[in-house]
């Protein structure tokens, strides 16, 4: 599923508690930061893992210090991210 | 006893080690004590940097907010995607001042934190607010590469910044738990040493309390079995600490009493067997020497009344009846003298009298007595003054003769002689008879001694030398004898001649 903003991004999670979030840090009316803060207060990373994608490779820090599992710069290769995924949920 | 180099008693040692010991004990505890603080201080300190770094974290969140926020801007030409900026740039100034209020502790970190802050406030308002407002009147300008760069190196800049914040305050609190580990080490090793030396103490204190209190104290008490046993020889080594030592010294001093005591009754024992023997001798004696004339008294006596005997031999009958009476009645008089001298109550009816005078009645009286013996009298002219019983000395005098008489079974010569040397009167009596074998010369003025007597069938009761030494004695005098085996005997007395003036 798919959100298209912040605040939708939060509503999706807490209610449908998926086991993976590809989040982007620029959200319109809600940061992104702020998304993965209000989600991880409800979901351990036990039960959801967190992928962070950026266009601004310094915010790698913020994004596991707020909670996330694995930060990816923008532009990437989609395997790469494929490649992230499936180690994360064969983790699992 | 030792006096004055006493040593310490035992209460006094035992509160000593219980001091020491309590100590020990308490400066353990203050140790671990001061390490708990110690941990519970870094514990604090790390907590702080946690708080710190907690803090710091949120405003890089913020930063990030405010980036992507005027980028998302830019980009779309949105204005949602503004949103976060908005809200980072309301909510970073509260973050800031708690930043630099937390960190208050270590200048440097506050310095650092001030640093931050205004190299953030110099961003949104050098930086993102012309962005925000260039996106907003020429979005097309506001997406070259300039704008995005100069974004791009504040940014980075201020990243730069929190990480070294982030570094250092982990650094600090890194420096704290190591401080505390190292405390911490340090107050487990003091503690084990110190209860090492703990059981070393009290392990030191059993092997004393054994050795010194638990050995002396059976030591004691086998000695006082023993003492309970009866040997009150037991003696114990005197010494050791204290009360211990108080103990062995009593006990001997209670050993010694106990085996003077028992010494003492065993030598009273002892004289009452004695005297009991006596007193059985006594009852022999009396029995076998009263049994001889009462024969003879009642063998007589049932003569004359059963037989007729002619007037002669009635005479001579009744004069062995009154010579055997008349010893019997010497015998129980003796017996008295000998009792009296026993309680010491022999008494004198003293006066001035001839000595001389005294020794030839006796001679006299024994001369006709028996047809063996001739008995020779040397007596001086003058008279012999002397201050006496003459009832009493008259005895002395006549038992030295019948004993000169009755020792001289084969008859002989009796030299009796009298003289005055100086100021003393000298009487020897002396025989040609059997004499006195040296072994037995020494128990002569004994109660009850009679020598060979009692074997060569010689009568007497063993008295009679007894009481005389001792009515010589009685009037200041001596009485001794010399003799030998078969060549006779020669007794002697001597007594103060009487004041002239009498």
């Amino acid at each position: 599923m798919e959100a298209h903003d912040g605040e939708e991004s939060v509503e999706l999670a807490l209610e449908h508690r998926p086991q993976l979030v590809i989040l982007d840090f620029m959200l319109p009316k809600r940061s992104g930061s702020d998304v993965l803060t209000a989600i991880r207060r409800e979901l351990p990373p036990e039960e959801t893992h967190v992928i962070v994608v950026s266009a601004w490779p310094d915010a790698d820090e913020a994004a596991v210090a707020a909670g996330a599992d694995a930060f990816l710069p923008k532009p990437f290769e989609p395997e790469h991210l494929e490649a992230i995924v499936r180690n994360m949920l064969s983790d699992a | 006893m030792r006096i004055g180099s006493r040593s310490p008693s035992l209460s006094a040692r035992m509160i000593a080690a219980s001091v020491v010991l309590a100590l020990l004990v308490a400066l353990i505890f203050v140790v671990l004590i001061d390490a708990m603080a110690a941990l519970e201080d870094s514990k604090q300190r790390e907590a702080h940097s946690q708080d710190v770094v907690v803090e710091t974290l949120a405003v890089q969140k913020l930063v990030v907010d405010l980036e992507t926020g005027v980028r998302g801007l830019v980009i779309t030409g949105d204005e949602r995607f503004l949103q976060p900026w908005v809200m980072a740039r309301e909510a970073l100034p509260a973050r800031l001042a708690a930043l630099e209020t937390l960190s208050a502790d270590n200048p440097k970190q506050q310095r650092r934190a001030r640093a931050l802050a205004s190299e953030i406030n110099g961003y949104i308002k050098d930086y993102t607010i012309p962005v925000v407002n260039l996106a907003r009147d020429a979005p097309a300008a506001a997406r070259s590469e300039v704008a995005t760069e100069e974004g791009r190196a504040r940014t980075r800049e201020i990243g730069d910044r929190i990480k070294s914040f982030l570094n250092e305050e982990r650094a600090l609190a890194a420096a704290s738990a190591a401080s505390a580990d190292r405390q911490s080490d340090r107050a487990k090793n003091l503690a084990i040493a110190g209860l090492a030396a703990c059981a070393a103490l009290i392990v030191l204190f059993g092997v004393y309390l054994a050795r010194w209190i638990a050995r002396p104290v059976r030591d004691v008490a086998s000695g006082a079995s023993r003492v309970a046993g009866g040997d009150f020889s037991t003696r114990l080594k005197e010494g050791g600490p204290g009360e211990i030592g108080e103990l062995t010294v009593a006990f001997n001093r209670m050993a010694e009493e106990l085996e003077r005591n028992r010494s003492e009754l065993e030598s009273q024992n002892e004289k009452l067997r004695e005297s009991e023997r006596r007193k059985s001798d006594l009852v022999r004696i009396v029995s076998h020497e009263l049994r001889t004339p009462l024969a003879s008294v009642l063998g007589f006596t049932s003569v004359l009344l059963t037989r007729d005997v002619g007037p002669d031999e009635q005479r001579r009958y009744l004069e062995i009846i009154n010579a055997q009476g008349r010893r019997l009645s010497t015998l129980v008089n003796d017996f008295l003298d000998a009792d009296r001298l026993e309680e010491g109550q022999l008494e004198l009816s003293r006066r001035v009298i001839d000595l001389g005078i005294v020794i030839a009645e006796q001679v006299q009286l024994f001369e006709g007595q028996s047809a063996k013996h001739k008995l020779d009298a040397f007596l001086p002219v003058k008279e012999l003054r002397v201050d006496g019983d003459p009832n009493r000395l008259a005895q002395v005098i006549g038992n030295l003769l019948s004993n000169a008489i009755k020792y001289s079974p084969d008859g002989g010569t009796v030299h009796v002689m009298a003289e005055q040397v100086d100021s003393i009167v000298r009487v020897s009596v002396r025989d040609e008879g059997i004499g006195i074998p040296e072994e037995l010369q020494e128990g002569v003025f004994a109660k009850f001694f009679r020598g060979d007597a009692d074997a060569s069938g010689i009568p007497g009761s063993g008295l009679g030398l007894t009481i005389a030494r001792s009515v010589v004695e009685a009037h200041g005098g001596r009485m001794n004898f010399e003799s030998a085996r078969g060549k006779g005997s020669m007794f002697w007395l001597e007594l103060p001649v009487a004041a002239a003036d009498e």
